[in-house]
C-alpha cells in the first residue's frame, strides 16, 4: 500500500465520507469501527468548539432548532474546511447560506455580512429576511423563545457606520393584509 | 554524551495577562505554537504585531521554543507550505532556541483531515519524512525535533516499530526528538503495549524536550487533550526517562487556554512546581 493512498483513504473515512471499493484492506478493516467513530466524534468536537466561536449567531440559532451536531457534520463530511477557525467559519456560514431554511440562510447571510463589515465602516451590505429579523434574533440572546413568526419580508442593512451595526425595514405586507 | 541540565517550562498561546503575573516567573522555557497565535487577514494569515510584542517581552524573561502542529510533514502529497509565513515572521521577531513537529499527518491533496493522523511506519514514510526534515534543516539554522503522537486508531501496516522509526529517522538526519510523555502513555494504552518495551528500544540520546499533560478518557481511549495536572503515571516516567536521555534541555507542561477556566492558574503554576521538583 502506497502512502498517499493510505492517506487519501483515512482522510475518507475520518471525515465520514464513507469507504471506497478500492481502499487498502487497513482501511476497510476501520470501517464501522469503534475506535473511527471516536476520531470522528473528537474532529467534530474541535470543529463545534471553533465554530461556535466563529459563527455565534447560526450557531445557538442550530442549536435550538436541534441540528447544531448534525450540520456540523455534514459540514465535516463535504470535505471543504479550513483548520483556521476564521476561513472554517466562513465556509460553515457560506454551507448554511444555502441551507432550506430560509431563517437559518438569511440569519448566515447576515452572519456574514456582519465579518465582511467588521473593520470598514464604508462597507454595507443588505440581507432580505422572510420575516421580522428582530424576534429572531432577540430569541438567539435571550434564549426564551417568541411568538410563531409571521411571513412578513424584511430587510437588514449591515454596516459599522449605522448605530447598532444594522438597521431594519419591513419590505410589504404579506397577501391578504 | 555530556549530561545538560533539564530545565521546566510550559506551552502558551499569548494574550493571558495571568500568565505573565504568576506562571513566567516560574518558567525558564516557555513553548509557543504558530498557528494559534495567528489571525487571518484575508487569505493570508498573520501572527498580529501585538502578538509579536508580547513574545518580545516574554523572551527576555524565558527560552522561546516553537513548536507546530500544521506543517503536515508526513503528507505524501506536499506539506503545508502555509506554515512556514508563521515561522518565519516568528524568528523575524524574537530569538527561538528550536522548533518541532508532531511524527504525522493533517492534510491530504491540501485539504485538511480534521485532526492528527499517524503515519504507516513503511520505508516509504521513513524515506519521505527523512527528506522534509533535511530541507528544514538546510533552511533553518535551528535543532529541529521530532514528536511522538498519540493514535486512536489500530496500529498502521508497520514494518518497523515505533522507536525503531523514531531511531531510523534520528540517526539519518541529525534532528532530535521531543518525546511526549503522555502520548506514550496514550498509546500505550490504546494501542496495548508496555511504555517500557517502548523506552526500552528507544535511543534517547537525541531527546532535547519531554512534554508531559494530561487529558480525558472516552470510549476506552486516551485522549490527548492537555486539559488536566498530570497524572502520578505520567510524572513516575521523568525521572526514569532523564536517568537515560543526557540531552533533555526542556520539561514542557502543556496545557490548552480552554482549560483554563476549570483548572485555573493557580493549578497550573502548582503543576510547573511539582514537576520542577523531579528535575533536580
Amino acid at each position: 500500500m502506497d502512502l498517499h493512498s493510505y492517506q487519501t483513504s483515512l482522510r475518507r473515512l475520518v471525515i465520514g465520507a464513507g469507504p471506497a471499493p478500492d481502499d487498502p484492506p487497513y482501511a476497510q478493516q476501520l470501517t464501522g469501527s469503534r475506535r473511527l467513530e471516536v476520531v470522528r466524534e473528537v474532529i467534530g468536537f474541535w470543529r463545534a468548539h471553533a465554530l461556535e466561536r466563529y459563527c455565534v449567531l447560526s450557531a445557538a440559532w442550530l442549536k435550538r432548532q436541534g441540528r447544531f451536531e448534525s450540520e456540523i457534520q455534514r459540514f465535516i463530511t463535504a470535505g471543504e474546511f479550513s483548520p483556521d477557525i476564521a476561513l472554517a467559519g466562513q465556509q460553515f456560514l457560506r454551507q448554511l447560506a444555502h441551507d432550506g431554511d430560509a431563517i437559518v440562510q438569511a440569519l448566515a447571510r447576515f452572519e456574514i455580512a456582519l465579518h465582511e463589515t467588521r473593520y470598514d465602516p464604508a462597507e454595507s451590505r443588505t440581507v432580505d429576511w422572510p420575516c421580522d429579523p428582530r424576534p429572531v434574533l432577540a430569541e438567539i440572546l435571550d434564549g426564551q423563545a417568541t411568538a410563531p413568526r409571521e411571513p412578513l419580508p424584511h430587510r437588514l442593512t449591515v454596516s459599522r457606520a449605522l448605530p447598532g451595526g444594522y438597521a431594519c425595514q419591513a419590505l410589504h405586507l404579506p397577501l391578504g393584509h | 554524551m555530556k549530561r545538560v541540565k533539564a530545565r521546566i517550562g510550559t506551552s502558551y498561546e499569548a494574550a493571558d495577562p495571568a500568565f505573565v503575573e504568576r506562571i513566567l516567573p516560574l518558567v525558564d522555557y516557555v513553548e509557543v505554537i504558530p498557528d494559534t497565535l495567528a489571525l487571518r487577514e484575508g487569505r493570508r494569515a498573520l501572527i498580529p504585531a501585538r502578538t509579536l510584542r508580547e513574545l518580545e517581552t516574554l523572551a527576555r524573561h524565558a527560552t522561546l521554543i516553537v513548536h507546530g502542529v500544521g506543517l503536515s510533514i508526513g503528507s505524501a502529497d506536499g506539506w503545508n507550505d502555509d506554515y512556514f509565513a508563521l515561522f518565519d515572521q516568528l524568528l523575524d521577531a524574537v530569538p527561538v532556541a528550536w522548533h518541532s513537529e508532531h511524527l504525522a499527518f493533517t492534510h491530504v491533496d491540501g485539504r485538511f483531515t480534521g485532526t492528527m493522523l499517524a503515519l504507516p511506519r513503511t520505508q516509504e514514510a521513513l524515506d519521505l519524512v527523512a527528506r522534509r526534515v533535511q530541507r528544514l534543516q538546510q533552511r533553518y539554522p535551528l535543532p529541529f525535533l521530532l514528536e511522538n503522537t498519540v493514535n486512536l486508531l489500530p496500529d498502521p501496516p508497520a514494518e518497523m516499530s515505533e522507536a525503531a522509526f523514531l531511531n531510523h529517522l534520528a540517526a539519518e538526519t541529525g534532528c532530535g526528538l521531543l518525546l511526549d510523555l503522555y502520548n506514550l502513555e496514550c498509546n500505550a494504552h490504546n494501542q496495548d503495549y508496555d511504555a517500557a518495551d517502548f523506552l526500552a528500544e528507544l535511543d534517547l540520546s537525541p531527546v532535547r524536550e519531554l512534554h508531559l499533560a494530561c487529558g480525558t478518557e472516552h470510549a476506552g481511549l486516551m485522549l490527548d487533550i492537555h486539559s488536566r495536572r498530570t497524572r502520578d503515571s505520567t510524572r513516575a516516567l521523568l525521572p526514569q526517562v532523564l536517568a537515560r536521555a543526557p540531552g533533555v534541555q526542556a520539561v514542557i507542561y502543556e496545557v490548552m487556554p480552554e482549560a483554563l477556566p476549570v483548572l485555573g492558574h493557580q493549578a497550573w503554576a502548582d503543576e510547573i512546581a511539582l514537576l520542577d521538583t523531579l528535575l533536580t
